[in-house]
């Protein structure tokens, strides 16, 4: 029975940076001894050690069962598919990008999927081949084209920079990841509307048979771990609003703030008494609201008497159970092992 | 598929000598093969449930049925000429419960390569249709289409060749969901407009040529990246985009045809007198072909009666050019089918289009369907304890008669008995070891 849990990180490319600035918003702050050491620590957590690898590694290492728990981008995920992977946040908010199906630009007679099942069977119809898809996403292209009805194309696996394939005449299309599209259009190449094969961000993953051999204390490492993400993840859409209300009738005002879906918050408002240098009884409420909400908060607010207002981001929100250790204990529960 | 205790030596063993008689050759396939050769004009819902895999690159897939592979070898294997061949083995669909679950049945068919005509399509019926016989299924109904006669109906319309496979594969949406769903279909898939750019009005001008559209194209588009496309590439599907949606018309017109000829799922006598009227001059030959070739299978022994013909009957695959048959069990069970596909062979490397027809069915499917069949009875002799030697002696004495037998030590009611003196008791008779052609006879006649 394992009695530490391991995390593989990324140690380059987009999400290494942004990863560690992750954990470390989370209260897990990574302490790597030697910037050139492949391992770490995270103070907070003793017990977790941190194994750097290349993305890729990060997500066959956890599949393996090498490690425990790991975060990579979803598209790895989705591409290496296996019941021994477990996806236990796919929604860590960074590192966000969609692995897309381009065409050139050229191709001004393609709009869609449809116009380009059309296009591969002209390859073979006039060319007697087979289109040529670049891309480093097999499993995924596979069926995405099948799904599409595209059934009679050939992947080709791109050396260095997929968008450059088209241009290069070794590949007809791509299908590859693309955070702004900025390179495809470097590329003359044009993302079709309905090509997306599907939209990725930073995903933390397990590794079944690992995680149902944790021993006790690990195990409640490893919760841990998931309240401090969910947590964190909650206070980043999330703002403490506090104002100052007239009235003098605390459930009247609370029924009207909890009437309204925008300041409704979590479990609704906590009022407290106020006066003013009139001698004027007021209350003073306290919400937790989506942070996209803050402006129509403050609004409502002004119009059922609110007076001055102030915010401040959270940094953390503990719902009544961390949904991730839910999805998890579930997924675990599905298991044949278990 | 779970574990279980099956007897295919038998029924395989019996179709391979019943083939056999009709000079078909077995040819065994690998059971893996690169899935291209399977997608070769199979249709959407074969392609959906194609068991595929990647290995070094490579897409894999596990054989779905025999007749890619078998056209396949006819062509690289310079065959020429009339060659029967039969098949029986694993054939694998993924589950459409799950993923990554394989479905397994085992198969046994016939490919008939060379020829052509009414003789050819009734002898690959009637091979599959006596198959089921020798197996003791003799419940059965044929269901008879005709992709070929359809084509010639649709040719009336003078529609582009994917917009008419389109429509043919798309019978059973017509059927279900009606013209203005397919007619949806069709300008989503086909016919779906350019989008709006300088090259619009010139578009829209009906002497543009494609040598024309291509020099604007390369003089207009600035990009690098062309593919593997050219501009006359791009030009030539332009063009044929814009004549798809101007062919709106004659789409709606054929898909009236069409569903026309999904009514007429009658018996073969009636089917052809209403199919008559509506077969335009030009396809009279193939109709004519059509009865014959089910005329004939009265000659096989086969009873018209059991014959329903739905001209619109198109099966799953995408290569059936021709005549297209299904056989069901009296449940309503699939339990096999097949069509000739003499353009397939030309998608495997062959010149010209080569006559080829086929058919498969699955034993699974028949042994659900041969329900009423009693299983083959097992005799139980008792094992006492003392009578090892005449017991056994007794078993083997059975099993070399063709009866199958079985050592037991538990009395059942049909079990036999033998005693020290060489004597065999059995439902109240004494028969002797020594002379056992009057027992083998008794147990033969139940």
């Amino acid at each position: 029975m394992s009695e530490r849990i391991t995390l593989a990180l990324p140690s380059r490319g987009v999400l290494a940076g942004p990863t560690i600035d992750f954990l470390r918003d989370c209260g897990l702050a990574v302490h790597k001894p030697n910037p050139r050491q492949y391992t770490g620590s995270v103070r907070t957590l003793p017990g977790v050690d941190v194994l750097f690898q290349r993305v890729k590694d990060v997500v066959a290492k956890v599949e393996a069962g090498t490690v425990e728990l790991g975060i990579a981008g979803y598209d790895l995920v989705r591409e290496l598919e296996s019941d021994d992977l477990l996806t236990i946040n796919d929604q860590l908010g960074y590192g966000h990008c969609q692995l897309q199906l381009a065409v050139p630009t050229t191709w001004v007679d393609v709009q869609g999927m449809a116009d380009l099942v059309d296009v591969a069977q002209d390859f073979r119809q006039y060319r007697h081949r087979n289109m040529r898809v670049a891309t480093n996403f097999n499993h995924l292209a596979r069926q995405f084209l099948h799904a599409h009805g595209l059934h009679h194309y050939s992947l080709v696996r791109a050396e260095g920079a997929i968008e450059a394939a088209p241009t290069l005449g070794y590949a007809d299309c791509v299908i590859d990841l693309s955070q702004t599209g900025t390179t495809l259009r470097e590329n003359h190449l044009r993302p079709l509307p309905d090509g997306t094969l599907l939209k990725s961000q930073a995903t933390l993953i397990g590794n079944r048979g690992r995680l149902q051999a944790l021993g006790q204390g690990p195990r409640k490492l490893l919760r841990t771990l998931l309240e401090l993400t969910d947590a964190a993840l909650q206070g980043r859409e999330r703002y403490l609003l506090s104002a100052n209300l007239a009235g003098a009738d605390p459930e009247r005002l609370a029924r009207q703030i909890m009437d309204n879906p925008v300041t409704r918050g979590l479990e609704g408002p906590t009022l407290a008494p106020t006066w003013n240098d009139a001698g004027q009884r007021g209350y003073a409420v306290t919400l937790v609201i989506s942070a996209d909400q803050l402006l129509p908060a403050v609004e409502y607010l002004r119009s059922i008497g609110g007076r001055q207002a102030s915010a401040r981001p959270l940094r953390h929100v503990f719902l009544e159970e961390s949904p991730s250790w839910l999805r998890l204990q579930r997924l675990l529960d599905d298991s044949p092992q278990s | 598929m779970t574990a279980q205790f099956l007897d295919r030596d038998r029924p395989v063993s019996l179709l391979r000598d019943h083939m056999a008689g009709y000079g078909y050759q077995l040819l065994e396939t690998p059971v893996v093969g690169d899935a291209s050769l399977f997608l070769t004009r199979a249709g959407d819902r074969m392609i959906s449930r194609l068991f595929t895999f990647g290995r070094g690159g490579r897409e894999l897939a596990l054989r779905p049925e025999f007749t890619s592979q078998a056209a396949r070898h006819y062509v690289r294997g310079n065959f020429c000429g009339v060659q029967r061949w039969q098949f029986a083995g694993q054939v694998f669909e993924e589950s459409p419960q799950g993923a990554s679950r394989a479905c397994q049945k085992f198969s046994f068919g016939a490919e008939l390569f060379g020829l052509k005509g009414p003789a050819a399509d009734a002898e690959i019926m009637a091979l599959a249709l006596t198959s089921l016989q020798e197996l003791d299924l003799s419940n059965w109904r044929l269901v008879v289409g005709h992709i070929g006669l359809m084509r010639q109906m649709l040719a009336q319309f003078a529609l582009d060749e994917r917009t008419e496979r389109f429509l043919i594969n798309n019978l059973r949406n017509l059927r279900q969901h009606g013209t203005d769903h397919v007619l949806q279909l069709f300008e989503a898939r086909l016919a779906g407009a350019t989008e709006s750019t300088s090259l619009t009005p010139l578009l829209s001008a009906e002497t543009v040529d494609e040598t024309a559209l291509a020099q604007l194209l390369r003089t207009s588009l600035h990009g690098t990246a062309m593919g593997g496309r050219d501009h006359r590439d791009i030009a030539r599907r332009m063009l044929r985009k814009r004549q798809r949606m101007s062919e709106r018309d004659q789409v709606a017109r054929a898909m009236e045809l069409l569903h026309r000829l999904c009514q007429l799922s009658l018996p073969a006598d009636l089917a052809f007198a209403a199919l008559t009227e509506i077969t335009p001059e030009e396809a009279r030959p193939i109709l004519h072909d059509w009865q014959e070739n089910l005329a004939l299978l009265g000659s096989y022994g086969l009873s018209p009666e059991r014959i329903v013909i739905q001209p619109d009957l198109a099966r799953d695959r995408d290569y059936y050019s021709g005549m297209v048959f299904e056989i069901h069990g009296a449940d309503g069970r699939h339990l096999g089918g097949g069509g000739r596909y003499d353009e397939l062979l030309v998608f495997m490397g062959a010149p010209e289009p080569v006559p080829a027809v086929g058919f498969a069915c699955w034993l699974e499917s028949l042994d659900a369907a041969r329900s009423a069949t009693p299983a083959v009875k097992s005799w139980s002799i008792l094992l006492d304890g003392n009578n090892s030697f005449a017991a056994t002696r007794l078993a083997q004495l059975l099993r070399s008669g063709g009866l199958p037998a079985e050592l037991g030590n538990v009395l059942q009611a049909d079990s036999l008995v033998t005693d020290a003196d060489g004597g065999v008791r059995w439902r109240g008779q004494v028969f002797s070891l020594d002379e056992p052609t009057r027992l083998l006879e008794a147990l033969r006649r139940v």
